[in-house]
């Protein structure tokens, strides 16, 4: 597809690590991916062969399952946005979750997850949130206590507080600010 | 003009530029090819769901793995009454877990019950409506206190 002057090559060019227990979940998502056009599909039954996966290769976008046994892929994408190369931990993570509950979804969005996907998928949701994760990345902080997109979707002009977005500061670094005195 | 970002660079162009259309219809070819497949899970994961409400002491944790995966798959093959019914079992059990009270057996058996139920309907069959009706009420009339719902009650 000609767009202006570049080619629009679609989802082919990218590479995508889907990571569930449940075999058939993986078939059926990467069936969907295949239908969008992605050719370079990679799949893990769990956070640990993930890992492994991850410390050899970066896909471009990662897919993966809230509840699998040992490590939740919640705990999964913690540790890859602290311990990964800044190069690689900034990759959007696409969390599936078959009971999205307001408590997982907080643990989802706090563990650093890009965008959230209630199962079952369909196929309209997902391509959504694969578009969104290619045309709207949110800025990425890093701190101690949390790395990930930034949680805050929203810009608040009556905001006066600590200004910690990436477009407030050319070096982000939550941990040098020291908490407003209560008043 | 806000700048491209990494992956739209990768693409040669921003993603929603690309045909939705077409990649829909794709993926739904795609999805189609392996629906007898996961159908045939299903139909797996039913007879394994079966055994397990007939063992004695009940295993929850068995239970509610397979309601987790059948939650999962039925939907996106187009089964959502199995799905709905799949996701009350697992919300019901983990609704219990998150309060601490334990799992009342007959409620898991009848829910288990109304998912096979469920496999043998067709999705809008009168008699599956009324088993979704009456499933519903039965987890709402016995859920904990603490329900998920609860918690997200504002604080006072």
């Amino acid at each position: 597809m000609r767009l202006g002057f570049l080619t629009l090559n679609g989802f082919s060019t990218l590479s995508v690590l889907v990571v569930d227990d449940c075999r058939h979940m993986r078939e059926l998502t990467i069936a969907l991916l295949r239908g969008f056009g992605f050719q370079r599909t990679h799949e893990a039954d769990c956070a640990e062969a993930a890992w492994e996966i991850l410390q050899g290769r970066q896909p471009d976008i990662l897919i993966v399952d809230f509840d699998m046994p040992r490590e939740s892929g919640a705990k999964l994408i913690a540790r890859l946005r602290h311990r990964l190369p800044p190069s690689a931990a900034d990759m959007p993570i696409l969390l599936m979750t078959a009971f999205s509950d307001m408590p997982r979804v907080l643990a989802a969005r706090d563990a650093g997850a890009s965008e959230i996907l209630a199962k079952p998928l369909t196929i309209k949701g997902l391509l959504d949130r694969l578009i969104a994760a290619v045309d709207r990345p949110r800025p990425f902080v890093r701190a101690t206590t949390y790395a990930g997109p930034d949680r805050r979707r929203r810009t608040d002009p009556a905001y006066d507080g600590p200004r910690r977005r990436e477009g407030d500061r050319n070096e982000l670094d939550l941990d040098s600010i020291k908490p407003r005195q209560a008043i | 003009m806000k700048n491209a970002t990494q992956l739209q660079d990768k693409m040669g162009g921003p993603a929603c530029a690309l045909d939705r259309t077409t990649l829909i219809l794709e993926a739904q070819r795609g999805l189609d090819a392996v629906t007898p497949a996961i159908e045939a899970a299903l139909q797996d994961r039913r007879i394994t769901l079966r055994a397990a409400a007939k063992s004695a002491p009940l295993d929850t944790s068995i239970v509610f793995g397979i309601a987790h995966q059948i939650r999962g798959l039925a939907g996106t093959v187009g089964r959502q009454s199995v799905g709905a019914l799949a996701d009350m079992l697992g919300t019901y059990l983990t609704d219990c877990a998150d309060s601490g009270a334990p799992p009342v057996d007959e409620v898991v058996v009848v829910l288990v019950l109304a998912l096979d139920q469920a496999f043998q309907l067709r999705d809008g069959d009168p008699v599956l409506n009324e088993t979704l009706s009456a499933a519903s009420q039965l987890t709402h009339s016995r859920a904990p206190i603490h329900s998920s719902d609860a918690r997200l009650q504002p604080q006072r």
